[in-house]
């Protein structure tokens, strides 16, 4: 009698996960790979356009903020330019680099309204999220795992700019 | 129609519930070997678009680091800073913070406007360049990535400039370049790189594949970074402003 009864209680406790947690993972673990594949897209398409016109102006920088806080979670966006310079080496020309991150670049739209590149540098854009997506919130709560993650990085050399 | 009780009174709750908890691993097995591979092709993936963007990088720097043009050894020499285009590429590498290094890396040919060189980056060494010409009734003609050439009269040496007319004898010339460089390559390195690639069509109404445009073709082969997997790329990618995607197939 106790016996059938653990049986049902076991059946109907398969039931429930078989019926709705499973397909709610999915349909997470789903979402996620969406959001994943817009911030990339949004990264892509914003360090183009970057790169292409050869500066960082603040409307670009709320087109950019609008499409992915739409995705529901909080992000970090740390951009990097590194500056190439010369140096003279015994009468040598050497190239090194200088980088110049996400606070000095806003200072400088605040000031100025647009942070110029020159052609020649490099441009990056880092995107990582802050906030627990749902599917991660569902995955600690069954207990396997810490959350996830998501990063992208786009960029490249700039193609225009202060030569 | 049989209640829970009548089924359960007959035991198939109990061995179906038995059968389902025994097919439970393989199920979760199963599940784990797709997130893996789903994990692993991210990765790959990623990777891929990573060292394609910096091959974009580097064609644009080929496209943007002349130093000017010079006649040397009966031939129009372009003159680039291909040291240069190297260093942009390790640097454009570096700032992704990839887990690859420019030794990573077999050979990295450029397509430059008059000939194909390249870099063997073990070796540190540039191979000696390869231009595209081909010799018939007496003239040595050089092409370029430009819809004229010249053509040189090896008897009286006077030099013609000629509208180029077919555009797969010149595409025939780059993939002979590029199997002469490969077959460089492996002298100087004793290593013979086993590469099937094709040359990727190109939207135009002139002709339908080819090279167009300046270009920087890694050839990469990392088993390190993916659990034993190689991943072997040949990606022709295209200098200038506006980005022509064009992608080859590679077996290795």
């Amino acid at each position: 009698m106790i016996q059938d009864s653990l049986w049902k209680i076991l059946g109907i406790i398969i039931c429930v996960v078989m019926l709705f947690v499973v397909p709610t993972l999915s349909i997470y673990q789903r979402q996620e790979d969406i959001a994943y594949n817009i911030l990339l897209n949004e990264a892509n398409s914003f360090s183009q356009k970057v790169r292409e016109i050869g500066y960082i102006d603040q409307p670009l920088l709320n087109q950019l903020n609008g499409a992915i806080s739409s995705l529901g979670m909080s992000f970090e966006v740390t951009l990097e330019h590194q500056v190439k310079k010369f140096a003279s080496d015994e009468g040598e020309y050497k190239v090194f680099y200088e980088g110049i991150y996400t606070t000095d670049i806003y200072k400088e739209i605040e000031i100025n309204k647009r942070y110029s590149m020159a052609m020649g540098d490099f441009f990056y854009i880092r995107i990582k999220n802050t906030s627990t997506s749902a599917y991660g919130s569902i995955k600690r709560m069954l207990g396997f795992g810490n959350g996830t993650f998501l990063y992208v990085v786009s960029g490249g050399i700039v193609r225009y700019g202060n030569s | 129609m049989l209640s829970v009780e009548e089924l359960s009174d007959m035991g198939i709750l109990k061995y179906g519930l038995i059968g389902f908890l025994i097919f439970i691993p393989f199920l979760i097995v199963g599940q784990i070997s797709i997130d893996y591979y789903k994990a692993e092709q991210k990765v790959v993936r990623y990777l891929e678009e990573q060292i394609e963007e910096a091959s974009y990088d580097a064609a644009f720097a080929i496209k943007t680091y002349t130093k000017g043009s010079f006649y040397s050894d009966n031939v129009y020499q372009i003159d680039v800073d291909f040291k240069e285009v190297i260093e942009c590429f390790n640097q454009s590498l570096t700032f992704r913070r990839l887990p690859i290094q420019l030794e990573d890396f077999s050979l990295l040919m450029m397509v430059a406007y008059d000939g194909i060189i390249a870099y063997n980056p073990e070796l540190q060494r540039f191979l000696p360049k390869v231009h595209y010409i081909n010799k018939e009734n007496g003239r040595a003609n050089y092409y370029n990535l430009s819809s004229t050439y010249l053509s040189v009269d090896i008897a009286t040496g006077v030099i013609y400039e000629e509208i180029l007319l077919d555009e797969s004898i010149r595409n025939d010339l780059i993939i002979e370049a590029i199997e002469s460089v490969l077959v460089q390559n492996e002298y100087l390195s004793g290593r013979d790189l086993h590469i099937e690639y094709l040359i990727p069509e190109v939207g135009s109404s002139l002709f339908n594949e080819g090279i167009v445009d300046m270009a920087f073709i890694p050839i990469f082969e990392s088993e390190a970074i993916i659990s034993g997997k190689t991943l072997a790329l040949f990606n022709i990618s295209s200098a200038g402003v506006m980005k022509i995607q064009q992608e080859s197939i590679v077996n290795y």
